[in-house]
Order: structure tokens, then C-alpha cells, then sequence
């Protein structure tokens, strides 16, 4: 029997819809790694692999991990969700959040710290304070995506069958932490 | 509850448990990656080359386990 207009198109939507968000979404992540690719070439390109004496490393170091840890914990949140676990989703999503919070104020107290020994208008002060403050500004755009996420599984929303939406921030908050694995050694170890 | 929605329950929670020790797995190694790549680089000069494979490593690791990169390319079950 033949489908009415309207239903076809529910059923199309219903069958490529999830292909077509997680094309969309890593299309997005290949341009985001573009963006973060012409950074990162760009501080090599402008001061070689130099690095200035006064670079905070314990601080860089303590708050690698603590990005480190926010990804396990949305990786949990994730993982809770897909198994209709809302306390555990709940928590996990909470706990990132706040380890994303913690890490962009040791972003603001490194900050702090290299203006007085680098200036931004410096070669490699130009480089660093570029691709710190655009990670820092996809930090804080992720934790802003996560309270939304988190404020709709408050709300009842999200399930096993239905949990594109954290997925996706999930997903976003790992990219997060993918280029940090770049950008880190290349601005404090190399 | 009947035998088969129990059966499900708990073929579905130990597929959790095991997500949740292979994430935790991963996590570890990343951790470990990370404190070698810092003692290399305080240790050498010029580490790049020394440290470009920690890169590589921690890089392929989060793309695979946390970012569920091969269910991209049609592999995998994510």
C-alpha cells in the first residue's frame, strides 16, 4: 500500500535523520580542526618551536588533567544516558561541567600570568594568547551546551532510544579536548 | 519481571559496566601518556620528535574510545 505524502516524509525522516545529524556534526569537527590546524601552524611558523623561560608548567599541567578527567566524566555521562541511568547522567554531567568551569579559571589565572611575562603583542604572545583564548572559547561554549543538555534531562527529556542531543555535546566537549592534546605540547613542551 | 525483561536487564547492564571499564581503561592510559610526555619535555632539549608520538597516541586514543571515530566509517557498533 502506498504511503501518504506525510508519512513517506516522517519515514525518510525517521530513517535519515540520525545519518544526516552525525554527518553534519563531524563535518562541523573537521572545520573546527581546520581552524585549530591554521592556529597551531601558525605559532610554529611565526616563533619556530621557541618557548619562553616563563611558562607556568605545573599549572598547564594540572589543568591538562583536569580536561583530561571532564572527558571521562562526559564519556560516563554519555555511557549513563544510552542506559536510561538519568541520576547517573545527571551527576556525570554536572561533575564535567564544574571540571570545565575549574579549567577555565586556571586558563584566566595563566593568562594572568603570561601578560606580565609576554605580552600578547609579542611574536609567540600573539600565538599563544590566540589559541588559548579560542579553546578557552570552545571551553565555554561547551559547558554552556552541557547546562542545556543537562537542564532537558532534568526535565525528563533524553533516553536510551533517544539521546542524540547528548551525544552530540558529548561529542563536541571530546573535540575539546582532542585539540587541547595538540595545542598543549605545542605551546608549552616543544 | 519476567525471566527475559531480567535477562535484558542484565546482559544491558554488564555491556555498561563494561563501557565503563573501558573508558576507564583508556582514561588511565591518557593519564600516563600525558605525566611521560611532561617528564620528557622537561627533561630533553628539543623533545618535538620525542614527544610527537605521546601526540599521535593520546590524539587516536580519545578519537577512537571517546569520539567513536569508526562508527563514522561504517565499523563498529557505536
Amino acid at each position: 500500500m502506498a504511503l501518504t505524502a506525510p508519512a513517506a516524509h516522517a519515514r525518510a525522516e525517521a530513517t535519515y535523520r540520525p545519518q544526516a545529524n552525525k554527518l553534519g556534526l563531524w563535518l562541523f569537527f573537521l572545520s573546527e580542526t581546520f581552524l585549530f590546524s591554521a592556529m597551531i601552524s601558525a605559532r610554529f611558523v611565526t616563533s619556530g618551536t621557541d618557548t619562553p623561560e616563563h611558562l607556568n608548567q605545573p599549572l598547564a599541567l594540572a589543568i591538562t588533567v583536569v580536561l583530561l578527567l571532564s572527558s571521562i566524566s562526559a564519556y560516563l555521562s554519555e555511557n549513563a544516558i544510552a542506559n536510561d541511568d538519568r541520576s547517573g547522567f545527571m551527576l556525570y554531567t554536572r561533575i564535567t561541567i564544574l571540571l570545565g568551569l575549574l579549567f577555565t579559571a586556571g586558563v584566566v589565572l595563566e593568562w594572568r600570568e603570561a601578560l606580565a611575562d609576554f605580552p600578547a603583542a609579542t611574536i609567540y604572545g600573539s600565538a599563544f594568547f590566540a589559541l588559548i583564548g579560542l579553546h578557552a572559547f570552545h571551553v565555554v561554549t561547551g559547558i554552556m551546551a552541557l547546562g542545556v543538555v543537562l537542564n532537558l534531562g532534568g526535565k525528563g527529556h533524553f533516553g536510551s532510544e533517544d539521546y542524540w542531543p547528548v551525544e552530540g555535546t558529548v561529542k563536541y566537549w571530546h573535540l575539546v579536548d582532542l585539540m587541547w592534546v595538540v595545542i598543549y605540547p605545542s605551546l608549552y613542551l616543544f | 519481571m519476567d525471566t527475559d525483561e531480567q535477562m535484558e536487564t542484565s546482559v544491558k547492564s554488564s555491556a555498561q559496566q563494561e563501557k565503563v571499564r573501558l573508558g576507564l581503561i583508556v582514561a588511565a592510559a591518557l593519564a600516563v601518556l600525558t605525566l611521560v610526555e611532561y617528564v620528557i619535555a622537561v627533561s630533553i632539549d628539543d623533545p618535538l620528535i620525542w614527544l610527537l608520538p605521546f601526540v599521535i597516541a593520546k590524539f587516536a586514543l580519545i578519537l577512537e574510545y571517546f569520539m567513536h571515530f569508526s562508527s563514522v566509517l561504517g565499523k563498529g557498533d557505536h
